[in-house]
């Protein structure tokens, strides 16, 4: 059965481009442009495996979404996908629990094997 | 070479880091070395330069993973020649230079003419489909989908842009800016990408009206050129982007 992987971006060739990676990869994408429906998606559908989510994002923000998945589903792997590479953003993220930070636009080959490695761990 | 042309040499030969500091060639450039790609990565981070040397066996990170790294992590584009010992074939290959040992007069010509075409060519560059290429293998359909996507979405946002403007809601263009910063990236315009990056994080309001000017300049003049590479796009979409 394939992994399911939540996206949580609001960028339509951001979204594209991971939905079409991703697939290829093996695995089954759903993809949330806000957080809001984001946590509907987490709260009616068990089977994600992984969320991937940018920081900045309408209606409640990525550390906001971050910080609810960590208490109430504190298990489920995260990977940040942001397109800010200053330090203090990477070290927020790691400091909230995230088990990844990858940086817009991804690299194709790296994203794959960091989402690999982040959902064989758990 | 203008005088202002930095060149980071990366290797552990240090006769040809001489013989190449020393040609006429690079009497005007300032040249930079390193010994290992660890130690380039940290000036690459910390500096710009117009072209970077590295010789084939350097470590940890391979000529190739460290241009990887640069152009996805740190988001830069340098050109760049790679010094090998003779396993692979000279010349000019889509992202890079290759010569062998030994350097000659005419292969440190070369070298030169590396820099001035990088020079020439780096900031004219529109856009180019390098990334979706290899993000997709060369899948034509998704290819041209997210071109259409650049197109259609870009479109939307940079009406919201101007709106944005007009009411002063500078935080709400600082927004539009993050949002749309990946799609100029992705088809690799360091232009869009660059000034979406001052709005994000370093610019004062009074001066976002005019970068955003510049943002939507960018995207008026990559569209021109799409449409010329991608004539169907024009029969997808109704609405046009006129300001």
């Amino acid at each position: 059965m394939k992994k399911k992987i939540l996206i949580i971006e609001d960028n339509p060739m951001v979204v594209k481009s991971l939905e079409f990676k991703l697939t290829k990869d093996g695995y089954d994408v759903v993809v949330a442009e806000d957080g809001r429906k984001a946590l509907d998606i987490l709260k009616e559908d068990k089977s994600i495996r992984l969320v991937i989510t940018d920081l900045m994002l309408p209606f409640i923000t990525g550390t906001e979404l971050i910080e609810h998945i960590r208490n109430h589903i504190p298990d489920m792997p995260i990977i940040v996908l942001s397109t800010s590479n200053q330090e203090e953003v990477i070290t927020d993220a790691f400091m909230m629990g995230v088990n990844d930070f990858i940086t817009k636009p991804f690299s194709p080959n790296e994203l794959s094997l960091r989402v690999k490695r982040t959902i064989e761990s758990y | 070479m203008d005088a202002q042309n930095k060149v980071l040499f990366v290797g552990l030969d240090k006769a040809l880091l001489e013989t190449f500091a020393n040609h006429e060639i690079t009497h005007d450039c300032h040249v930079e070395y390193c010994s290992d790609s660890f130690s380039a990565l940290q000036r690459l981070k910390a500096s710009s330069y117009n072209l970077v040397v590295m010789e084939e066996n350097i470590a940890p990170l391979d000529p190739f993973k460290l241009m990887d790294y640069v152009f996805h992590e740190l988001q830069k584009v340098y050109p760049m020649v790679i010094v090998g010992n003779g396993s692979h074939e000279e010349g000019t290959y889509e992202n890079y230079t290759r010569v062998n040992h030994p350097i000659d007069g005419a292969k440190l010509d070369q070298l030169s003419l590396s820099l001035h075409h990088a020079n020439d060519t780096v900031e004219e560059k529109l856009f180019s489909l390098d990334y979706l290429n290899e993000l997709s293998n060369n899948d034509q359909d998704f290819l041209e989908e997210t071109i259409q996507l650049f197109r259609d979405t870009l479109a939307v946002k940079m009406n919201e842009l101007d709106k944005a403007i007009l009411m002063s809601d500078f935080e709400e263009v600082r927004q539009i800016a993050h949002n749309v910063k990946p799609s100029f990236a992705m088809l690799g315009n360091e232009k869009g990408k660059s000034v979406c990056q001052t709005i994000c994080y370093e610019a004062k309001d009074a001066d976002i009206p005019e970068l955003s000017q510049v943002v939507k300049n960018e995207y008026k003049l990559i569209i021109k050129e799409i449409e010329k590479q991608f004539p169907k796009l024009k029969h997808y979409e109704k609405e046009d982007f006129d300001h």
